[in-house]
């Protein structure tokens, strides 16, 4: 591989292509979310950690007051919409520690999450959303490798 | 009655007294609600229309509804004072309906009411809340 190529994958993080697969991507929200960190190598990696993170994120329609002056000196103030995210909850688990990879390999580890006790299900509205979603990385030198944020789906049982 | 108390009963009280019971209160997607609408007179009245209404809103600080649906029960009826008619029916939840939801800052909520249509204000029950599961 080329210096340059090294070079880009250092400040890119795309030493490797990392994915996140669920086992399932519909839970009860009384069962883990089991998923498969998967990486494959495009240089040769010195990891030193793999990490997953896990958050419940809502997104919801907020009204957001600004007041700014006009060209006489005079304060308005006006309100307009904006979305908010705000996590609910987070974790971050690590999955190997010191591990290696050649350029072509791959490996794939296996990590669970349980939920907390008042779990929130997933909810995809029009001004709100909830979200699950998991994203794992490979702590290297450079920018970290890391997967898209995933979501897994969940549900909530009701008791009559 | 003179035209100024008629006026200020019209105004401030309603001529019918409208209330709404129902159950199950937490209904599974595709399940069925059972609803009693009583209606009292409170004088004698011509009645436009009584209707039940249902929504789902979602509710953030900017509310939207992504399911309404008004059932006519009868329309154009006359009660006397004191005259109390009552209806017995049912409500299917849709099956592919949105599902209750609270979050931290924002919830998705079904609400039912029963209303009628009469001269000068509209009495109702008031928005009654229940959940789909």
């Amino acid at each position: 591989m080329g210096f340059l190529k090294k070079i880009k994958n250092y400040i890119t993080g795309g030493a490797a292509k990392v994915d996140v697969v669920f086992e399932n991507n519909k839970v009860q929200s009384t069962s883990p979310v089991r998923c498969f960190v998967t990486a494959e190598a495009s240089q040769n990696c010195n990891i030193s950690k793999v990490y997953v993170e896990f958050k419940g994120e809502e997104m919801y329609l907020a009204t957001e007051e600004t007041t700014d002056s006009d060209s006489d000196g005079n304060m308005i103030s006006s309100t307009s919409d904006r979305k908010s995210y705000e996590p609910v909850h987070y974790e971050k688990k690590i999955a190997a520690k010191k591990t290696h990879l050649k350029v072509g390999e791959s490996e794939k580890w296996l990590v669970s999450f349980n939920f907390p006790e008042e779990v929130i299900p997933t909810y995809h509205g029009k001004n709100a959303h909830f979200k699950w979603l998991v994203r794992a990385g490979l702590d290297m030198a450079g920018i970290d490798p890391k997967s898209k944020w995933t979501e897994v789906i969940v549900e909530k049982e009701f008791i009559f | 009655m003179g035209l100024f108390d008629k006026i200020k009963k019209f105004i401030n009280e309603y001529c019918v007294t409208v209330l709404l019971e129902f159950a199950p209160r937490k209904v599974r997607r595709g399940g069925e609600i059972v609803v009693q609408v009583t209606v009292k007179a409170n004088e004698d009245v011509v009645i436009k229309k009584i209707f039940l209404s249902l929504k789902a809103t979602e509710e953030t600080k900017k509310n939207v509804n992504l399911y309404e649906k008004d059932i006519e029960l009868e329309t154009n009826i006359e009660l006397k004072k004191d005259e109390t008619k009552t209806y017995n029916t049912s409500l299917q939840i849709p099956s592919d309906a949105i599902q209750s939801w609270q979050g931290k800052h924002s919830a998705m909520n079904w609400y039912l009411l029963a209303k009628t249509e009469t001269p000068g204000v509209s009495p109702d029950s008031g928005w009654e809340k229940f959940d789909v599961v």
